[in-house]
């Protein structure tokens, strides 16, 4: 706006307001005199590389923005997975311990095995014993 | 708006909002070139600070990006990123009167930015005279409260007419003027050291 468009259209706004009874004569010379004493620098311009930094964080917003909706398919997926992981390292669990426990009850069976058969000699030799001495008698 | 009256209708901005939208990203930073510089300006105007406007003018072209599948294209483009701008000018303003107003302390006397004088002013005692000048407004402004201020900036800086000013503001002409009017008188009175006169209803109000 030029010089002479400030000075028309606030003047046009005064008479407005005058005629609204807002303003006299003295009052609206002290606005206009405010109005002409505003005054502020030239704006400088947007630095260099602003455009392409604007351009590249709306596009890291969008990719953000873009992710979210397909969250719920990828916690649907991840949880999926891992239902299936959960049930393959059951069963695989389910089969080393399996394996163990035979293994450890062969190792049982084994010992006990030995442990009555060691009584069963024990006795079966107390028994010879005793059998020996009333057969001496 | 003054400058878009002498521009020639620049169409091509909605075309590339409508690529952007369609996911070209590449078409965003020509449009962000081409608006850039009276954004910033805009934003400076309102804010005061440099690095304020900057961070503003970001956040409004971020939001021009987000909104750009739901653009509507009437009239010339500026004039929806202007509106966006001053909305969010006008809120970051409120905020700041919050945050204040919450820290229970007055604006320090060097809150108004500094403000540099311009690298063709003809010598340091010109360069002084307009920086006292500038920083006097700066600080005329600054006391005005978020509309007056929006309403004074976009007509005496923006050079915008009532009409442009009311259609950006979303407000009627006759509020334009009374809010133009009441701020400067407001600044009449500072400037002549004289309590700012309130002359309607509504200004009392």
């Amino acid at each position: 706006m030029s010089t002479d468009d400030d000075v028309r259209e606030i003047r046009a706004l005064l008479a407005g307001n005058r005629r609204t009874g807002g303003a006299d004569g003295d009052a609206a010379s002290a606005l206009e005199r405010a109005w002409h004493a505003l005054e502020l620098p030239p704006a400088a311009a947007a630095p260099a590389g602003f455009a392409r930094r604007v351009a590249a964080r709306a596009g890291s917003e969008r990719a953000a923005a873009l992710g979210l909706p397909l969250s719920p398919r990828l916690a649907r997926l991840a949880a999926a997975s891992a239902v299936v992981a959960g049930i393959a390292g059951g069963i695989v669990l389910g089969l080393v311990s399996t394996a163990t426990a035979s293994a450890s009850e062969g190792v049982e069976s084994d010992v006990a095995w030995a442990a009555s058969s060691f009584a069963e000699e024990l006795f079966d030799g107390l028994a010879a014993a005793a059998e020996g001495e009333e057969a001496a008698r | 708006m003054g400058d878009e009256r002498a521009e020639p209708a620049r169409d091509d901005d909605w075309a590339a909002l409508e690529r952007v939208a369609a996911g070209d990203a590449d078409a965003f930073t020509p449009l962000v070139e081409r608006h850039q510089d009276r954004l910033v300006a805009l934003c400076q105007r309102f804010l005061g600070d440099r690095e304020e406007a900057l961070d503003a003018a970001q956040e409004v072209f971020l939001r021009v990006f987000c909104h750009a599948g739901r653009a509507r294209p009437r009239g010339r483009m500026f004039t929806w990123i202007y509106r966006i701008g001053v909305n969010h000018c006008l809120n970051r303003l409120r905020r700041r009167r919050i945050v204040r107003f919450l820290s229970l302390s007055p604006p320090a006397a060097g809150e108004t930015p500094a403000i540099e004088p311009a690298s063709d002013a003809p010598g340091a005692e010109a360069a002084a005279i307009a920086r006292e000048r500038w920083q006097r407004t700066r600080r005329a402004i600054d006391s005005l409260g978020a509309n007056q201020r929006a309403v004074l900036i976009l007509a005496k800086f923006e050079g915008l007419s009532q009409r442009e000013i009311a259609a950006t503001l979303g407000i009627s002409e006759g509020a334009v003027e009374s809010r133009l009017v009441r701020a400067m008188r407001r600044l009449a009175a500072a400037q002549e050291g004289a309590p700012p006169r309130v002359a309607t209803r509504r200004a009392r109000a």
